[in-house]
């Protein structure tokens, strides 16, 4: 079953095709890769889904909901979250502000409650992040900082969340913890995960599709192992061989 | 009436970070919106005053729903001119009296506006506890002003919020201004739409400390105090505008978060522990140990 299908999808930066008729599935339950070199539209797919851009045309199907002409908010509450790629935290408030920010939606009082829901229980802990919720969240290092934002996304408790490139900036163990840890956030809130990467090992440990773009447009698309092997691929990330 | 101001003004400055330079103009409609009710439809004073601070939140609902889609410099340009807009228009329609002002009926009790203005102040102050240190709608805001693009995508209606803040940092100075042209008894576009109201809303709030609950309290009581203590000492000079000058200087440079900051070493009233002492009853003791 697809839990979002977007059709025939374009748009455009004045005379710039960022997006040029763009088609895709998303499988329910899967984590899903988007690959493609720098400026072939990734983020820029990221913003249209949920709702900062406005796409020129095409159909945007979320569980069969058109997101188009829908607001940031709007989408957010019917289940879809992100992360962001040059982070945005809310960096003056504490880790456990942020987490809380996060969880408005879904449970709406207008006082702040003296005792923390269950969820953001499990949130701290799973993210280890419970010796500093006390914190600014400007305070931790960069790869916590990264964890931070799956954290408060996941608060709004979505069906579907789109990570723009989790592992930029972080060590080679940091990124094997982050594999582990994105296994156990699927499993444990039953989500589909849609993410942007440029780590090749991530993808191959993590994705059961993906989906190659470059200049707007889905250049291969497939399982992880058959698209690693395709020829377009490797000529639009390693160029094409000069002709002797 | 200044406390009330720089309380108010902070709402959007300080919590929300959208820096307005027209919230005179809300003074200044709240002002004339009284002396017309009380003047030419003999409205009693109370309840044209209640009348001015509703009108002034729609008011600047309105007003909101385009400014709010600018920020940072624009925003603070666009609202001043609105503000300025506001006291040209004054002048030249008729039922305000145009240039000449308006003069509203008298009562001398200084005891009556004493206490009206502690208690508008007090009002503001209990307003501003309960809706932005205590409820989830301030921590709204405070996401707004962190980073309104996450804000959006983590479901929050960023336009509602950010205008209701705008209305609601509206609405009290209307009341304020209500009871100033009142109890001032003689109003005219000059005097309450002029730049210093504005301008002095902000320096306030700056000096005593920008998003602190105590910050513009402090603020407004320090600089008022100033004022007259010059004002005594030298009488009327622009000695004060001076002075006022370097120490607003003085304190961005070294205390960029305000006079507050120096108490909060030896007393702890800070926003942050404020909040996080509401989530510190109960099993969250474990890990919050503050």
């Amino acid at each position: 079953m697809n839990i979002l299908e977007i059709k025939n999808l374009n748009h455009f930066f004045g005379g710039l095709k960022a997006i040029s008729n763009f088609n895709i599935q998303i499988k329910k339950d899967t984590i899903h890769g988007i690959i493609g070199p720098n400026g072939a539209g990734k983020t820029t797919l990221f913003n249209i889904i949920t709702g900062l851009y406005r796409p020129s045309n095409g159909e945007i199907l979320f569980e069969g909901i058109n997101l188009i002409g829908k607001k940031p908010f709007q989408i957010s509450r019917l289940g879809i979250a992100r992360t962001f790629q040059n982070l945005r935290l809310f960096n003056e408030l504490t880790v456990l502000e942020n987490i809380l920010i996060g969880e408005l939606q879904q449970h709406n009082h207008f006082w702040q409650k003296n005792e923390l829901n269950k969820n953001i229980y499990a949130l701290l802990e799973i993210f280890d992040l419970e010796n500093r919720a006390n914190e600014k969240a400007s305070n931790l290092p960069y790869g916590i900082q990264r964890k931070l934002e799956i954290a408060r996304a996941l608060a709004t408790e979505p069906k579907l969340i789109l990570l723009d490139e989790p592992a930029a900036g972080m060590n080679p163990q940091e990124v094997l913890d982050l594999v582990e840890l994105i296994k156990n956030i699927k499993k444990r809130f039953n989500l589909t995960i849609i993410l942007i990467e440029h780590q090749m090992k991530l993808v191959e440990m993590l994705c059961d599709f993906i989906t190659v773009m470059n200049f707007g447009q889905v250049i291969a698309e497939g399982k992880t192992q058959d698209v690693q092997n395709n020829p377009l691929v490797i000529k639009a990330y390693l160029g094409e061989r000069e002709v002797s | 009436m200044w406390i009330g101001l720089s309380l108010s003004w902070n709402m959007i400055g300080g919590y929300m970070g959208y820096t307005s330079f027209g919230h005179g103009a809300f003074f200044g409609v709240g002002a004339y919106i009284t002396g017309i009710l009380m003047i030419h439809y003999h409205i009693p004073f109370f309840l044209s005053v209640l009348l001015a601070g509703i009108f002034t939140y729609i008011f600047a609902t309105l007003i909101g729903y385009p400014t709010l889609r600018l920020n940072g410099a624009y925003f603070a340009i666009g609202t001043w001119a609105f503000a300025e807009m506001m006291r040209q228009l004054i002048l030249v329609i008729k039922i305000t009296g145009g240039s000449f002002g308006m003069r509203l009926p008298s009562i001398l009790n200084d005891f009556f506006f004493y206490f009206l203005m502690v208690g508008l102040a007090l009002l503001i102050f209990l307003s501003v506890y309960f809706v932005f240190e205590k409820s989830n709608f301030g921590l709204k805001v405070e996401a707004i002003r962190e980073d309104e693009i996450a804000a959006q995508t983590l479901g929050i209606n960023t336009v509602w919020v950010k205008n209701q803040v705008f209305a609601l940092s509206a609405f009290f100075p209307g009341l304020l201004g209500g009871a100033y042209a009142y109890w001032i008894t003689y109003i005219h576009p000059d005097s309450v739409f002029g730049p210093i109201i504005a301008d002095q809303m902000v320096i306030m709030v700056l000096l005593g400390g920008i998003g602190t609950l105590f910050g513009p309290v402090l603020g407004a009581v320090l600089l008022y105090l100033g004022n007259r203590i010059i004002w005594i000492t030298w009488g009327e000079s622009s000695a004060y505008l001076i002075i006022l000058g370097l120490a607003i200087c003085l304190v961005i440079l070294f205390l960029p978060e305000g006079l507050i900051s120096l108490g909060r070493k030896w007393f702890s009233i800070t926003r942050k522990q404020t909040i996080l002492s509401t989530h510190s009853g109960g099993p969250s003791n474990e890990y919050i140990g503050n």
